[in-house]
């Protein structure tokens, strides 16, 4: 299986691999996001209790889903590097930090807009709150310590061993709503005895999510190929 | 084994003591601790909670502080190289590592804290408390920090990006630790016990990941 | 016209939800530009250097 693997570990096939597979994201990405938008905003009925701030959701729950997603997959690609020592692997994390930066600053961003009608304050410091706001600053550690070691053979461990140890905020962000009674309203589609959530706002949110996590590989799979290009000039401007 | 760590300690020791780093931390503690009444402008007490977060501020920056020197000058002039070539168990080291950074960095912190708090606020009920929390959060700062310590010796830029890339790690740990400080009735002490797990979980993980990267960064 | 001013308004709310919408798109497509002025420079910068290099790319 592994050894089947191989071929595709040059980063040149690689990225004429990932060449169709960006494009059908970003177009099946764009319209899904399109319906998703219509049916929030206008089609999906407002909640009972928190009538139609609700709708701000859709945005809100696909960005904080991304954003701890992008975090689980440059874990992951950093201990494939680290067992199978694969340049590639460290190279597809290093790309992530920057895109799921801007999906933390959107969960953050629109989780106070919904907080102010609902909770009454824009910001608490409160432990899922926090914790993602810890989950930022983890981010632009991530992406600092990329640039700190710009053309250093250590940068690479550095980078895959750091984002090890931040992975320790994960599952502490995940259940923090369960764990202590915050003012965060606990998980209601991804939880063991089934979603909580109704029929009716589930499928535009489900569109929403699908839609954002498609554009969020396009933006990677572009940004990968970058990096593979910028190692290519790299190469080749040391030649002469 | 046991001869090889106490070695190790006193080399280090006598490092700290011979080169005046021993009092770095905790005049920088006093220094920053000093801010906080200045800052308030009033000749009167501190509020209880302005001088806990004192303390815990202060707390945090001289960790921050004194992290950079951890492995640097060991790294710089070869002693960790000969420790490789020698095959001495980097675990000793890294072990012997943290045991002397925590009494050089957090033990007099820990000692001098209750009387500052006294000083600076005129209230004295919380001190117990203060001093827990102060002896549980102090080793977790050391060995938080030991592996990115070791994570930035081959970078140029290394005290700020330091002191950037540490500082989100250590946030739970002053949650928890002020949270912890602040109980009125003493019955419950969940944040100490959630300080203890941390604690008891860190003291295997860290220095394991700090011996793979020091291994991986010197060859 | 008031019908439609009434959908926008969203019972009072329309200001918090407008505005999170408004910055998820502004946001998603600084992403964008970004991501894509980038790969638009590389692609410059290579196609020069193989030019450099007589069309030698390997």
């Amino acid at each position: 299986m592994l050894r089947k693997l191989h071929k595709y570990a040059n980063p040149n096939k690689f990225s004429l691999i990932i060449m169709p597979i960006k494009n059908v994201c970003l177009y099946t990405a764009l319209p899904l996001i399109a319906i998703g938008l219509i049916i929030g905003l206008f089609f999906s009925p407002p909640d009972y209790q928190q009538g139609e701030t609700v709708r701000i959701m859709y945005i809100h729950v696909s960005s904080a889903w991304i954003s701890l997603f992008a975090y689980v997959l440059i874990f992951l690609l950093s201990v494939f590097y680290l067992i199978w020592k694969f340049p590639l692997f460290v190279l597809m994390a290093k790309e992530i930090p920057f895109v799921a930066i801007i999906f933390t600053l959107i969960t953050l961003i629109t989780g106070s807009l919904w907080g102010k009608p609902t909770w009454g304050t824009y910001w608490v410091w409160d432990a899922r709150l926090t914790s993602f706001l810890i989950l930022l600053f983890i981010y632009l550690g991530l992406i600092f310590i990329d640039k700190a070691f710009k053309y250093n053979v250590n940068g690479d461990l550095s980078f895959s061993y750091l984002s090890i140890i931040g992975a320790i905020n994960i599952p502490i962000i995940k259940f923090s709503v369960d764990w202590w009674n915050t003012l965060h309203q606990p998980a209601s589609v991804i939880r063991a005895s089934g979603p909580s959530i109704n029929i009716e706002m589930l499928i535009p949110l489900m569109i929403m999510s699908t839609g954002v996590l498609l554009l969020f590989f396009y933006l990677i799979f572009t940004n990968i190929q970058s990096a593979i290009a910028e190692k290519k000039i790299l190469f080749l401007s040391s030649k002469d | 084994m046991n001869n090889l760590f106490y070695i190790i300690l006193k080399k280090d020791f006598k490092d700290n003591l011979l080169s005046n780093k021993a009092w770095f931390t905790i005049s920088f503690f006093l220094l920053c601790l000093i801010i906080f009444p200045l800052a308030f402008g009033s000749s009167q007490y501190l509020e209880l909670n302005v001088s806990i977060s004192a303390i815990w501020i202060s707390t945090l920056f001289a960790n921050l502080i004194a992290l950079d020197h951890m492995y640097k000058e060991d790294y710089n002039d070869g002693t960790l190289l000969y420790y490789i070539v020698n095959k001495v168990p980097l675990v000793i080291v890294v072990y012997a590592k943290c045991l002397s950074h925590w009494l050089f960095s957090g033990l007099p912190i820990i000692l001098i804290a209750p009387l500052c708090s006294y000083i600076f606020s005129g209230y004295s009920e919380n001190n117990l408390n203060l001093f827990i929390s102060l002896i549980l959060a102090t080793p977790i700062f050391t060995l938080i920090g030991s592996p990115i310590a070791a994570l930035m010796l081959g970078s140029s830029l290394r005290g700020a990006a330091l002191t950037f890339i540490t500082l989100p790690f250590y946030l739970p740990i002053i949650i928890f630790g002020v949270m912890g400080t602040n109980i009125n009735n003493s019955n419950i002490n969940a944040e100490f016990y959630l300080l203890l797990a941390i604690l008891s979980i860190g003291i295997i993980f860290f220095p394991m990941i700090t011996v793979k990267i020091l291994k991986s960064i010197i060859n | 016209m008031s019908e439609l001013f009434l959908i926008f308004e969203m019972n009072g709310y329309g200001f918090f939800i407008w505005s999170a919408y408004g910055v998820w798109f502004v946001l998603l497509i600084l992403l964008f530009l970004k991501v894509l002025l980038r790969k638009k420079e590389i692609n410059r910068k290579l196609k020069y250097l193989i030019e450099k290099n007589d069309g030698f790319e390997e």
